[in-house]
C-alpha cells in the first residue's frame, strides 16, 4: 500500500524535465546563419502567467509577466548575444508610438495564432498536417517588414506562451488526491491545464518562420519562469540548435 | 484555450480510433447534402457532424473553408437575436438578419461590413458578405460569406482567414471551390 | 491495512482546515482612510480592468455623443460623497451601445451604462439612483471582496467536491478553468452577494437623500426593470451557482422600506425629479435605442421608446419608420399590414425619408404588388443614388420587369 501511494505521488508531483519535441524549420534554417551575422530582434516576450487557487480560480499575474520578459531578455543576451552568427537587439516598447506599438501588438496577435497552428498541426498527434509537417512553411507574411522601419534587422525573435502555478493549497489537494487514490483505487486530480512555451525566429522581409521550437503538453512540463536559473535553462533547451550551430 | 481543447480532442480521438482531419489527396468530388463541390488539393478536411464541410490548409485559425446550414423556421435559429429565417425571406434579409447577429456578438469587435450584394450560386438566389472583425486578442479576422435558401435549408459557405497574408494567399482555391460548388437538383 | 473511514476522516478535517487560508474580506471603503492605497492583489485586479476597458474602447461599441458624456459625467462628479471627492477624476462614465438594461461598475472606477438602460428610465433622480448604487460598489470595494470570497469559497467547494467524488467512487476533475479573464469569471458565475446588491441600493438610496431627489424613484427604476424582465424573452440566465442574489421584487420591498424611515422627504414633492433634463440630454438616443432594440428583437422596449420620443415629438417621419420596422420584423397576423401602415405614415410626415419607400416596396414586392413595388423602389434609388444596398434592389426591378413581360 505504501509503495502504491509514493509511485502516485511520483508520477503524480515529480514529472521533471522533458522529452524533447522536434524542432520545425524552414528548408532555408540550415543555410540561414551561414551568410554571415544576423541581426536579431527581440520583440516584448508574450508569456501570460496565471495562479490558480484550490478551488481553480486563475489570476493573471503582470509583474510575473514583466519579471519573466526581463529574465528571458537577459537569458538570450547571454546565451544568444555570444554566437558568432546572431547579434541580438532587444526592441524597448517605450521609445514606440501608438500606431507602431498597434502595429507591434498585431504581429504578435498572429504569431500567437500561427504557432497554436504550428503545435496542434505539426506536433498533436492525431491532428496532424502531413503537407505542413514535410514543407514547413508557415510566415507571418511580408507586411512584417515594417518592423525594419523602426527596429531594421535581420530577424525577429517572438517568444509567447501560457504558463500557472498552484497555489500550496492546490498542491496539497493535488497530494491528498494522491493518497485519497491510493487508499481508494481512485484517482481525482484537482484539475489541469497544459503550459506551454514556443520561440520561433522570423525572417523581417518576408515573414517566413525559419525555426520554431515547442515546449509543453504532453512532453514537457514547463518550470518556474520566474526563476533566473530555470529561464536561463529553458533558453538553453529552446535555442539549443540555433546556439549549438556556431 | 485553444491548445487545451485540442489536445483533449487529440487524445480523445486517438483513444477512438478515429483520426480528426484527413488530406483531400486530389482534387476530387465531393458530394453531400445534395450539393458538390471540388475540394482542394492538400488541403485538410474536418471529419465531423454530416452538416459541416470543414476544410483548413494551414490551421483553423489561419484559414478555413465550411459549408455548413440551418433549418427554416427552426425556433431559435440564431442564438444571440434569437431570429428565426423564415421560408419567404429575402436574401437581402437573410443577410441582414446575419449582420445584425454578428453586430451584437462580443467575439466580433470593430465589425465592418464591406460588402453585401445579391449573388448566383448554382442558379439560387443568394447573397455574398464580406466583412471583416477583431478577435478579442486583436486578432484581424476577414470573412466571405455566402448564403442562399434551398427546401427546407438555408446554406452558409464561408472562407474566413486572418486578415494579414492568409486571407489573400488563399481565396482565388475559394473562388474555385464556389465556381465548382453545385445544388444538385 | 489502512482503516478507510478513520483515514478519510483525519483527511477531510486535515484538508478544511488547510485549505481554508482565507484571503482577509475586512476592507474599508474607499475614502475612510485618507490617501487610498490600493492592495496588491486590488492592483492587478485594476491593472485587468485597464486592460480590458482598452479592448472596450476600440470596439467600436461606445455611443458617442459628446453632450450625453459631458452631462453623465457632470452628474456623477456632483453625486460623490465629500470624502472620495478626491478620486472624481478617477471616476468616469461611458455608454455602450446595447439595448439590454445594464450598468455595471469596474473596481478601478470606470463605468459603462447601456443605450438601453438610459432609454427605459424617466428622469434624473432615477439616472441618480442607478448611479448611485453602482458608486458604491466601487466606494465599498465590493468586487475585491467578491473576488477574495470566490477564491474562498470555490476551494472550500473544491475539496468537497473532490472528497465527496473519491468516496462516491467516479473518477472526475472537478474545476477547469471557466475563464482566463478575472471579470467574467467573476461576474458570470456569482455577481455580488445579496449584502453588497443591498449595500449598493442603500448607496443609490442616499444619493437622492444628499442630492434632493425625489426618494420613491428609486422604487420606480426597479419596477422599470421588472416591467423589462417579464417582458423580455431573450433574458440571460446567470447561473448563480454559489450565491443568492435579491430578487427585484425584494429589492422593491427594501427601497419601499427606506422610503417609509424617511417619510417626510418621501412625501415632499418639492424635492427635484428631473424629467425635462434627462429627456432634453438623452433625446437622440431613443430612436437610436429602439433601432438597436428591433435588431435584438426586443420589440416591446422598443415600441416604449418610439412612444417616448413621440410624445414630444409626435409627427416624426423616423420614429413610424421604426414602428413599421418592429411590425415587419415581428411576424406576427395582421403585422404586415399594420407595417404598411406606418411605412406609409412615415412617407406622409416626409415624403423624402427613403428607408420607408425602401421597406415598403421589399412588402409589396413579397406579396406580387409588382407596380406598387417598383413605384417605391424607384423612389429610393431616386432619393439615395448610391444606396449601400443598390445592387439588392436593381435585382428586385429586374425581376419586376421579367414579371411584367411574362404578364404580356
Amino acid at each position: 500500500m505504501l509503495k502504491k501511494m509514493y509511485a502516485f505521488l511520483i508520477i503524480a508531483f515529480f514529472l521533471v524535465g522533458c522529452a524533447a519535441a522536434p524542432i520545425r524549420k524552414n528548408s532555408r534554417f540550415d543555410s540561414y546563419f551561414q551568410n554571415g551575422e544576423k541581426t536579431v530582434s527581440v520583440v516584448p516576450v508574450s508569456i501570460k502567467f496565471y495562479k490558480l487557487t484550490a478551488g481553480g480560480v486563475p489570476e493573471q499575474m503582470d509583474e510575473w509577466d514583466i519579471q519573466s520578459d526581463a529574465l528571458f531578455k537577459t537569458a538570450i543576451m547571454e546565451k544568444l548575444d555570444s554566437s558568432r552568427k546572431i547579434k541580438i537587439k532587444i526592441l524597448d516598447e517605450d521609445t514606440l508610438n501608438s500606431d507602431l506599438k498597434t502595429f507591434l501588438d498585431e504581429q504578435t496577435g498572429l504569431y500567437r495564432a500561427v504557432s497554436q497552428s504550428i503545435i496542434a498541426h505539426t506536433y498533436m498527434e492525431g491532428n496532424i498536417f502531413p503537407l505542413k509537417l514535410k514543407n514547413f512553411d508557415y510566415t507571418l507574411g511580408p507586411q512584417l517588414n515594417r518592423i525594419n522601419d523602426f527596429i531594421p534587422c535581420d530577424t525577429i525573435l517572438f517568444i509567447s506562451g501560457t504558463t500557472t502555478y498552484w497555489t500550496g493549497g492546490r498542491v496539497f489537494l493535488g497530494v491528498c488526491g494522491a493518497l485519497l487514490g491510493a487508499a481508494t483505487g481512485i484517482v481525482v486530480l484537482p484539475g489541469d491545464v497544459p503550459d506551454w512555451v514556443s520561440a520561433a525566429l522570423v525572417d523581417s522581409k518576408t515573414g517566413d518562420i525559419i525555426w520554431f521550437r515547442y515546449m509543453g503538453a504532453p512532453n514537457c512540463q514547463i518550470g518556474d519562469l520566474r526563476d533566473k536559473k530555470t529561464v536561463s535553462k529553458t533558453v538553453n533547451y529552446l535555442f539549443r540548435e540555433v546556439i549549438n550551430n556556431d | 484555450m485553444k491548445i487545451k481543447l485540442l489536445f483533449i480532442l487529440s487524445l480523445a480521438l486517438l483513444v477512438c480510433g478515429c483520426a480528426p482531419w484527413q488530406i483531400v489527396q486530389n482534387s476530387r468530388q465531393w458530394r453531400y447534402l445534395g450539393f458538390e463541390a471540388t475540394l482542394p488539393a492538400g488541403w485538410m478536411k474536418l471529419n465531423s457532424s454530416p452538416d459541416i464541410l470543414f476544410l483548413s490548409k494551414d490551421g483553423e485559425l489561419l484559414q478555413s473553408i465550411r459549408i455548413f446550414r440551418y433549418e427554416i423556421n427552426k425556433k431559435n435559429a440564431l442564438p444571440i437575436t434569437k431570429k428565426i429565417v423564415t421560408d419567404n425571406m429575402l436574401p437581402q434579409e437573410i443577410s441582414e438578419l446575419i449582420v445584425n447577429e454578428m453586430s451584437l456578438n462580443q467575439n466580433k469587435q470593430k465589425l465592418k461590413i464591406l460588402e453585401n450584394i445579391p449573388i448566383d450560386i448554382s442558379g439560387e438566389n443568394g447573397f455574398k458578405l464580406e466583412y471583416v472583425f477583431n478577435t478579442p486578442d486583436n486578432l484581424k479576422i476577414k470573412s466571405v460569406l455566402y448564403g442562399f435558401k434551398k427546401d427546407k435549408f438555408i446554406y452558409l459557405i464561408q472562407y474566413q482567414a486572418t486578415e494579414q497574408f492568409y486571407f489573400d494567399k488563399d481565396v482565388v482555391v475559394f473562388d474555385d471551390f464556389i465556381k465548382s460548388f453545385k445544388v444538385l437538383r | 491495512m489502512i482503516n478507510r473511514t478513520k483515514f478519510f476522516d483525519f483527511i477531510i478535517i486535515f484538508l478544511i482546515l488547510l485549505v481554508s487560508s482565507c484571503a482577509s474580506l475586512d476592507v474599508k471603503p474607499i475614502g475612510n482612510q485618507g490617501n487610498f492605497i490600493k492592495e496588491p492583489d486590488e492592483e492587478r485586479i485594476w491593472k485587468r480592468c485597464t486592460e480590458e476597458q482598452e479592448i472596450i474602447a476600440r470596439s467600436g461599441w461606445i455611443y458617442n455623443d459628446a453632450n450625453l458624456n459631458a452631462y453623465l459625467n457632470g452628474l456623477v462628479v456632483k453625486m460623490l460623497p465629500e470624502d472620495v471627492k478626491a478620486m472624481s477624476s478617477t471616476v468616469k462614465i461611458f455608454v455602450i451601445k446595447n439595448p439590454n438594461i445594464n450598468a455595471c461598475m469596474y473596481p478601478n472606477g470606470v463605468m459603462y451604462v447601456h443605450t438601453g438602460l438610459l432609454a427605459n428610465i424617466n428622469d434624473e433622480a432615477q439616472l441618480v439612483s442607478i448611479l448611485g448604487h453602482e458608486l458604491t460598489h466601487f466606494i465599498n470595494r465590493h468586487t475585491l471582496k467578491q473576488f477574495r470570497n470566490q477564491i474562498n469559497k470555490s476551494a472550500f467547494f473544491a475539496t468537497v467536491s473532490m472528497v465527496a467524488t473519491s468516496a462516491s467512487g467516479l473518477t472526475t476533475h472537478p474545476t477547469d478553468f471557466s475563464s482566463l479573464g478575472m471579470y467574467s469569471l467573476v461576474s458570470s458565475v456569482s455577481g455580488y452577494s445579496r449584502e453588497q446588491e443591498r449595500e449598493a441600493d442603500k448607496g443609490g438610496f442616499e444619493a437622492l437623500l444628499r442630492g434632493g431627489y425625489s426618494l420613491p424613484e428609486s422604487v420606480k427604476v426597479i419596477e422599470i426593470f421588472e416591467e423589462d424582465y417579464k417582458d423580455d424573452k431573450n433574458k440571460i440566465r446567470v447561473p448563480y451557482a454559489f450565491l443568492d442574489h435579491p430578487t427585484n421584487q425584494a429589492r422593491i420591498k427594501y427601497l419601499k422600506k427606506l422610503c417609509k424611515l424617511y417619510e417626510a422627504e418621501a412625501n415632499d414633492k418639492s424635492r427635484l425629479v428631473g424629467e425635462e433634463v434627462y429627456s432634453k440630454n438623452t433625446w437622440d438616443l431613443l430612436l437610436d435605442n429602439a433601432n438597436l432594440d428591433i435588431r435584438a428583437s426586443r420589440f416591446n422596449s422598443a415600441n416604449r421608446a418610439i412612444e417616448k420620443y413621440s410624445k414630444l415629438s409626435p409627427q416624426n417621419a423616423k420614429a413610424y419608420y421604426y414602428l413599421g420596422e418592429i411590425f415587419s420584423n415581428s411576424n406576427e397576423k395582421d403585422d404586415q399590414t399594420k407595417a404598411i401602415e406606418n411605412y406609409k405614415k412615415s412617407i406622409e410626415l416626409n415624403k423624402d425619408f427613403p428607408f420607408s419607400h425602401r421597406d415598403l416596396g421589399i412588402i409589396y414586392y413579397k406579396n406580387k404588388l409588382s407596380d406598387e413595388a417598383r413605384s417605391e423602389f424607384e423612389k429610393y434609388l431616386t432619393l439615395v443614388p448610391d444606396a449601400e444596398d443598390k445592387k439588392y434592389i436593381v435585382t428586385y426591378l429586374d425581376e419586376l420587369k421579367k414579371r411584367k413581360g411574362d404578364k404580356e
